[in-house]
């Protein structure tokens, strides 16, 4: 057992906030699935975003769209339970 | 399955804090004086109470806090900022170590109010926003002050202190949340608590604008999608304790996305105090002044009223759950029947709390439902309630016979009584040493290592785009 689960609930605060939303293998996945896709559309980050890429230059597109690919029904299959 | 460290925040309860109770967390009605009229406020609040404590009082309380070891103190009224004094007590606060933040419908939250706040040291400042403006301004009882809450966020933001909206969830307010996200981004807040209201209080004398208990079947998945798309835009969405419990968010909604945090039952007068204006101790602030007042700090020291009167230690001492749905519960044994606040509104006693997500499950499950009625009217004291009783429906709505629903999930034998895991089929919690998941009949073990092999392939595939897209400056 961590010594997290021992502690019980916790509370975010202050400085922590921005750790703790970014806490967890469904959020962090889907942030990078994020970024990914903006970095194919060409768009922006926003401010709050936890994963930046860069933009996606033509040879390096078929790479990226694979593994976005992966990335989504991996994503799928955490998300599953849930819904 | 991720286990990220972090700096633990001020009022984060360690293992040392919750072996010996100490009082990290202090919520501290300073007045009872408030400018706003709300329709739910639980103390009544208007005009202050008629003995509140002397400043010299309240830097004595301080003081007290400081040495029992609590780490944070709110301040709340009322209307904290009503008090001359209150940046007299922010600065006494800070100054003996503590972190001081304050909760505030901002109405007359003044810029010159502000510059005393911040040069006090307060912290952090929440602002309750219950609704887009007709609906705020109509709970809070004065037109106007939808915008005074929004200009107030602006301009704490102005001063350099960070931010926090708090919303109650009334009935009225869930075609809303979607807006109030919106308000909370653009106002930059950080984080966002969200928590039902309780019946306490003149909330208790609009009881048809309260939620129902089987409207959870519906509000926790909306709060999940919540959740998700408030952090994507940076913004934490926290639950309130009296939002319950144990369904398959549980761990996405109470442990930020670590699946295996989950709820330990009503932690009054285990972390915490609540302090009312005129010296009054209980273990939560929202508490029904009668029963759960342990002394006043005007008659007894307030490391006694902590620590040796019943009314704060009951939460600390192991309780049976009364023959109640709670008491035949699945996880009886870790909640102790929830929040003490909404049960006891409801009730007039703890450990039946039906504002439940697990409960509502199980009784969807039987093909029932409840619904709750008051049966009698509140007196109209601060911090005072009615009594309402549990009506068990069929799923359609109509009569039963049913007087006491019970729990029917199976707990298998030899499992831990108290330590719970996580079945990564269906993100339920189940005791640990369970085989087959008694809600979705999952070998909890494989469900397990199927789930870790699905995130190990997405860390693969997310380690990929990294290379292709994260290296280049």
């Amino acid at each position: 057992m961590s010594d997290e689960q021992q502690q019980g609930s916790v509370r975010p605060y202050g400085d922590a906030i921005a750790q703790a939303a970014q806490r967890g293998d469904l959020q962090e996945m889907e942030d990078h699935a994020d970024a990914a896709r903006r970095a194919l559309a060409g768009e922006p980050h926003p401010p709050s975003a936890a994963v930046r890429f860069h933009q996606v230059l033509d040879h390096e597109r078929e790479a990226v769209m694979n593994a976005l690919r992966t990335l989504e029904t991996k994503i799928g299959e955490m998300r599953k339970p849930k819904q | 399955m991720t286990a990220a460290r972090e700096t633990p925040p001020k009022r984060y309860l360690s293992q040392l804090d919750r072996d010996t109770s100490r009082p990290v967390l202090v919520v501290w009605e300073i007045t009872l004086a408030c400018d706003l009229k709300c329709s739910h406020c639980g103390s009544r609040a208007g005009a202050a109470r008629s003995n509140e404590l002397s400043t010299a009082e309240c830097l004595d309380i301080v003081d007290e806090l400081a040495a029992l070891g609590t780490r944070h103190v709110v301040l709340i009224g009322g209307e904290a900022y009503l008090r001359k004094d209150f940046a007299q007590i922010i600065a006494a606060i800070t100054s003996a170590g503590m972190v001081c933040t304050m909760q505030t419908g901002g109405r007359n939250l003044t810029p010159e109010r502000i510059r005393a706040a911040v040069d006090a040291g307060l912290s952090n400042c929440g602002v309750s926003i219950d609704g887009l403006r007709d609906l705020h301004d109509e709970l809070r009882g004065v037109r106007g002050s939808f915008d005074a809450a929004v200009a107030a966020l602006h301009r704490l933001r102005e001063f350099g202190i960070s931010t926090s909206v708090n919303t109650q969830i009334a009935r009225a307010v869930l075609d809303q949340l979607d807006g109030i996200l919106d308000v909370v981004v653009e106002a930059g807040a950080t984080n966002w608590q969200l928590q039902l209201t309780v019946p306490m209080g003149r909330a208790s004398d609009r009881p048809e604008r309260l939620l129902q208990p089987h409207d959870l079947l519906e509000v926790m998945p909306q709060l999940a999608d919540l959740y998700r798309r408030a952090t994507r835009r940076g913004v934490l969405l926290q639950i309130g304790n009296n939002i319950g419990y144990f369904g398959p968010f549980e761990g996405e909604l109470r442990g930020y996305g670590l699946e295996t945090i989950h709820y330990r039952g009503c932690d009054a007068g285990m972390g915490g105090i609540g302090i009312e204006a005129d010296g009054k101790i209980k273990g939560c602030p929202s508490l029904p002044t009668e029963g759960y007042t342990g002394g006043n700090v005007r008659d007894i020291d307030l490391t006694s009223i902590y620590y040796d009167t019943p009314e704060l230690s009951f939460a600390r001492e192991k309780r049976n759950v009364p023959h109640s749905f709670c008491g035949s519960c699945y996880y009886a044994s870790v909640c102790r029947g929830g929040c003490t606040w909404m049960a006891h509104s409801l009730f007039d006693k703890p450990g039946d709390n039906p504002y439940c997500h697990h409960r509502a499950l199980e009784l969807q499950r039987q093909g029932l439902r409840e619904s709750v009625r008051q049966v009698q009217a509140a007196p109209g004291l601060s911090f005072d309630h009615g009594v309402f009783e549990i009506a068990v429906e069929t799923a359609d709505g109509d009569a039963t016979d049913v007087r006491v629903p019970a729990d029917l999930t199976p707990r298998a034998d030899g499992v831990s009584a108290t330590a719970l895991t996580v079945c990564y089929s269906c993100f339920r919690h189940v005791f640990e040493g369970t085989a087959a998941c008694p809600f979705c009949a999952a070998d909890v073990e494989a469900a397990r290592a199927s789930y870790a092999g699905v995130v190990s392939e997405a860390r693969e595939a997310a380690s990929k785009l990294t290379a292709l897209l994260g290296a280049r400056a």
